[in-house]
């Protein structure tokens, strides 16, 4: 069966992320009532994702390296997106990822505290990446660049739990129409499967937002169309836990947001018991 | 004449790749050396693999079982103690930001305690009372067969995302009526067995529909040492019997 190899330290799986950093990402971002620009969306959506796969895998002691990661970040150029002690670096062990954020902000959340009231606690939240808006948006050659770094990753972890790709975009490519090559992504595999490719797709359009939709019936924006196309289906297990989380699924439901982050799908991945207390 | 005596051996075996420091289930048991005690209480615990500091949690749940603090007729009252000085024996030491977050989100455990009482030392027979929440169980076993099975009885009922108890008070509510109780009687010979959910599943799987205790089911009962039990465990984990995950088990035989 695919999708059910166990991700652990000695057997990590990988997340590659893709990021349009084009000049189109400074036109306003749709959802939401606070005006912000698709970069400031892109930006927040990263480093949520990044935020939550930490998370996934810190226990007491530390950090374990369920996961390797990588962002590439597409519009001047195309390259690796991390800054700082990780800049140039294709793939890093999350545990990295955790210790070199670029800074900490300080944020105030609200706590419930068990007695029909809320503590408000101050907590540091992590950021890795700011807002860019530059340049063209290359889309098939950062789908071109996570062909050949999946393809080096395979090699090295031939029975991993298959790698996810993850682009987050507005969609308007520059450099041709990405379905070809996100088709040869998605055809690298591990001896559990096929590599995964999703899309979180940020949208000028005030729009509903969207999470893990079976068709694209509801989506009126084109680029948005293309991108759900390109989006993997959901396997059997990541659809169950989806519904688990209250998500209406089907066989065709594939792993797409528009105007929506994925934090949801980072928090509901398997790497061991996951309270039921938690939604 | 000879008192009967609740003997009690615990074993465990950290998940395949982790190192022991970071085995996540917790078990308590009381001892018996002179057979006068009345009431014997043991207790297993399953801390969440996506919780952190989920090790302290089950430590802290099975030692007030153990101590008599928690109990299943006002755990909602003695829960928010319980909490807090979890809290406190974390937050005694600075933590790195993802530390602090995890730390908000609170731990979470899978948990069964079991109490057996007898009116006097002498009593060759008593009752059994038991809390659980999640997915460790208990199984009471009569003359080789299996007479009693708590709270699941069918290893279908095993998934990834069973409810616990929390180690923050936020989610108390969502526990309310789900922390469930148990009871029964136990007679001279009985002998019951407490595991966490990978070896309660793998158990409940091979007994099958008679109830009695063959094979490797009949060996758990000659399991004596450290060394045995890690075969054991070892030997159905190699032929995927066994999911890969912390495995624990208390045996109480009363004799």
């Amino acid at each position: 069966m695919s999708y059910t190899a166990e991700i652990s330290r000695v057997n990590p799986s990988c997340f590659l992320f893709l990021v349009d950093q084009s000049g189109s990402m400074q036109d306003p971002f749709g959802s939401g009532e606070i005006i912000k620009k698709k970069a400031d969306a892109v930006a927040d959506t990263m480093n949520k994702l990044l935020q939550e796969l930490v998370l996934k895998c810190a226990k007491s002691e530390g950090i374990r390296d369920y996961y390797h990661v990588g962002v590439i970040g597409y519009g001047t150029q195309v390259g690796p997106a991390f800054g700082g002690a990780l800049a140039g670096r294709e793939l890093v062990p999350i545990s990295e990822v955790a210790e070199s954020p670029a800074r900490l902000d300080e944020r105030t959340k609200k706590i419930d505290d068990g007695a029909g009231g809320f503590l408000e606690q101050k907590v540091k939240f992590p950021i890795w990446f700011d807002p860019i808006a530059n340049g063209g948006t290359p889309m098939c050659q950062a789908f071109g660049r996570a062909q050949t770094i999946l393809a080096a990753w395979l090699a090295q972890h031939a029975d991993c739990f298959p790698p996810t790709v993850i682009n987050v975009t507005d969609g308007e490519s520059t450099d041709g129409d990405p379905t070809t090559i996100a088709n040869s992504v998605k055809n690298l595999t591990s001896s559990d499967g096929a590599v995964l490719v999703f899309n979180v797709h940020l949208s000028s359009q005030k729009s509903v937002p969207v999470e893990f939709p079976d068709s694209d019936a509801a989506l009126v924006d084109q680029y948005a169309k293309m991108l759900f196309g390109m989006s993997s289906v959901l396997p059997e297990h990541l659809r169950a836990a989806a519904a688990q989380e209250g998500y209406r699924v089907s066989d065709g439901t594939r792993g797409f947001a528009f105007n929506a982050d994925l934090v949801s799908f980072i928090k509901f991945l398997n790497i061991g018991t996951r309270p039921s207390n938690l939604r | 004449m000879a008192r009967v005596q609740f003997h009690s051996h615990s074993f465990w075996q950290a998940k395949l790749n982790n190192s022991s420091d970071e085995y996540e289930d917790a078990f308590y048991a009381d001892e018996d050396s002179s057979g006068a005690t009345l009431i014997f209480r043991s207790a297993i615990a399953d801390g969440a693999t996506e919780s952190s500091f989920a090790q302290q949690w089950a430590h802290l749940l099975v030692a007030s079982y153990g101590s008599g603090e928690l109990c299943y007729d006002d755990y909602a009252k003695r829960l928010p103690r319980l909490q807090q000085r979890w809290s406190r024996d974390i937050t005694s030491r600075p933590l790195p930001w993802y530390a602090q977050e995890k730390l908000s989100r609170g731990a979470f455990a899978a948990f069964l305690g079991l109490t057996l009482s007898r009116s006097s030392p002498e009593a060759i027979d008593g009752s059994w009372e038991s809390m659980a929440i999640g997915d460790c169980c208990m199984f009471q076993v009569r003359v080789n067969r299996l007479i009693h099975s708590w709270p699941y009885d069918r290893a279908d009922q095993f998934g990834d995302r069973p409810l616990l108890l929390p180690s923050h008070p936020q989610f108390n509510l969502s526990v309310q009526d789900s922390v469930i109780s148990g009871h029964g009687s136990w007679q001279l010979n009985d002998k019951f067995y407490l595991m966490t959910d990978a070896l309660a599943c793998w158990f409940l799987r091979a007994i099958g529909p008679t109830s009695f205790m063959t094979g490797a089911l009949k060996r758990l009962s000659d399991i004596s040492t450290a060394n045995n039990f890690e075969a054991y465990v070892n030997n159905l984990r190699k032929s995927k019997q066994l999911k890969n995950d912390d495995t624990t088990l208390i045996c109480i035989d009363v004799s």
